[in-house]
């Protein structure tokens, strides 16, 4: 009988505490920076799309979820032509973004991606592609490359020498 | 149990679950009845398999790792750990201390995580309602930790092969410190809700008794073992990471040379005092330095090896058996889940008891079907 009220009296006590229910879809939970949820396609501070179609991403991937194809525009510079990512079958691991080499695909902390129709979780690049740099402001990939593409020469880039004349006799 | 008919009754065969909300997900238990009393039993398992050692030999050694955080998925992180070893002695490489320490501090956390889900579900199976509400709230205490970690909460794939992928966020060891302070004093609570209580004394207290050399002799690892008196963990006996550098005890049982449901309650909840102790240890030891070990980005062991590799999970030895074939794939993976092993056991346990009691032993074995089933 007094083991029984030891455990009234717990419980009693509890009812006296701060709630601690986060009443969901009016109370937003907070959710970490680093949090895997929607994957998104990023654009440099130039307002252009990151991602050069290197299909990294895609052999990262262990369920296949990502496919595209790469083309180039009349400026040399690499980009996919569709890009799509089949969110019934992501796992959201994040080795799409790990093996990311131009910080082009990112995962944010976002996860109410409910909808009733399956179909509806393909999505295009027009989907995927947001306006900002997300994660990373100010990295900007053919800025740094030292590619050649339409408007950038060679040893345009930053931190690049300009290339050397090798045959020219002075050192 | 001696096989006793009772009241003359015939033998009646029912069918616990697939959906039996006491099964734990997705287990079939065949009962054999004389009335109330169980007289035989057969675990029908494999609603939930999935083939997951066959995808491993069409996956990178990387790309495997986010699998085998969906066997045991309520204790995602010491799978990955399991896995992530057993590779990384496939390769023969060396992890950095603060990875190890880091590792371990998760590790421990998600110990903590499993034991109290487990708390709370076997208490709402016996019919004790509020643990469940107590054991989450400080379950999303450590979720939380995991989700600030590695920005997931159940399938964390939290340690890449040859150490991390993230180094620790600012104010970690400070919420980790916060926790175990706090979470000593919860324990106390749960305690006070079970421990004595006279009802849950009359469910847990001779019911599924397994004797020290049945455990011996059907395999049996984890608390389900130390239940039973025999002083077993594979921190202890065969330590990996860092364990054999920090103090902890192995809790067993009341008895000497067998255990009851009852004793498997009191191990999980020392072990979870004992794992705050090493959390608290491994907190004081982190040091900064390097997070990731030399492995390269391309893991290609030599071919011919093979290496077997088991780890304490929260239900007991989870062992990874990973043959190379010197290619980028595993040639074989084959995975020794604790609990498959456990539920082994459960006939024996429940022969001569009641229906009530097979929810009560189901329970106590700890099972996940996700382990289970693969």
């Amino acid at each position: 009988m007094l083991s029984l009220l030891r455990t009234f009296w717990e419980i009693l006590k509890h009812t006296f505490r701060r709630r601690l229910t986060v009443q969901y879809p009016e109370e937003k939970p907070y959710l970490a920076p680093r949090w895997r949820g929607r994957i998104i396609l990023s654009r440099d501070p130039d307002g252009e799309e990151r991602c050069v179609a290197c299909y990294l991403c895609a052999v990262a991937c262990p369920v296949d979820c990502i496919s595209l194809q790469a083309t180039e525009d009349k400026n040399g510079r690499r980009y996919p032509e569709f890009f799509r990512i089949n969110f019934s079958r992501c796992i959201f691991c994040g080795f799409c973004e790990e093996a990311c080499p131009t910080y082009a695909i990112q995962l944010t902390p976002d996860f109410e991606m409910g909808e009733y129709k399956r179909q509806n979780l393909v999505y295009e690049k027009e989907d995927l592609l947001i306006s900002g740099p997300g994660k990373y402001p100010g990295y900007n990939f053919w800025r740094v490359a030292g590619v050649e593409i339409g408007g950038k020469g060679k040893g345009d880039a930053e931190r690049e020498d300009p290339p050397t004349d090798v045959r020219s006799l002075l050192p | 149990m001696p096989e006793v008919t009772y009241l003359d009754a015939d033998e009646l065969v029912i069918n616990m679950g697939p959906q039996h909300p006491a099964t734990h997900g997705v287990l079939r238990v065949k009962l054999k009845l004389d009335g109330e009393r169980v007289t035989g039993s057969e675990c029908i398992i494999g609603y939930l398999h999935r083939g997951i050692e066959k995808i491993a030999e069409n996956r990178t050694y990387q790309q495997f790792a986010p699998y085998v955080d969906r066997m045991d998925y309520v204790a995602a992180v010491t799978n990955g750990m399991g896995y992530c070893e057993a590779v990384e002695k496939l390769l023969g490489a060396e992890i950095p201390p603060r990875a190890q320490y880091t590792r371990m501090i998760l590790a421990e956390l998600q110990r903590i995580a499993s034991h109290l889900l487990w708390l709370g579900t076997h208490a709402l199976d016996l019919g004790a309602m509020t643990p469940v509400f107590y054991t989450f709230r400080e379950r999303e205490e450590i979720l939380r930790i995991f989700e600030n970690y590695c920005g997931a909460r159940l399938t964390t794939h939290a340690f890449r092969i040859g150490g991390l992928l993230y180094d620790l966020y600012d104010g970690f060891e400070k919420e980790v410190r916060k926790f175990s302070d706090m979470f000593l004093g919860k324990i106390d609570e749960y305690e006070q809700l079970l421990t004595k209580n006279r009802i849950w004394l009359e469910r847990t207290q001779n019911v599924g008794i397994l004797k020290a050399e049945d455990a011996i002799a059907y395999a049996v690892t984890g608390p389900v073992l130390r239940g039973s008196g025999v002083k077993w963990d594979v921190r202890k006996a065969q330590p990996y990471e860092a364990y054999d550098k920090v103090e902890f005890d192995v809790p067993v049982g009341r008895h000497e040379g067998w255990g009851d449901t009852y004793d498997r309650y009191l191990v999980r909840l020392a072990e979870m005092r004992q794992s705050v102790r090493i959390i608290r240890q491994a907190v004081e030891r982190l040091e900064s330095g390097p997070i990731f070990g030399k492995v390269g980005k391309i893991i290609k062991p030599p071919a011919g090896f093979e290496v077997y590799h088991a780890i304490e999970s929260p239900k007991g030895e989870l062992g990874y058996l990973v043959v190379s074939d010197g290619t980028t794939h595993p040639y074989r993976v084959r995975v020794r889940p604790p609990s498959f092993v456990n539920l082994q056991a459960f006939d024996l346990m429940a022969r001569g008891h009641l229906i009530a009691d097979v929810v009560a032993i189901i329970g106590t074995i700890d099972i996940v079907l996700g382990e289970v089933d693969r």
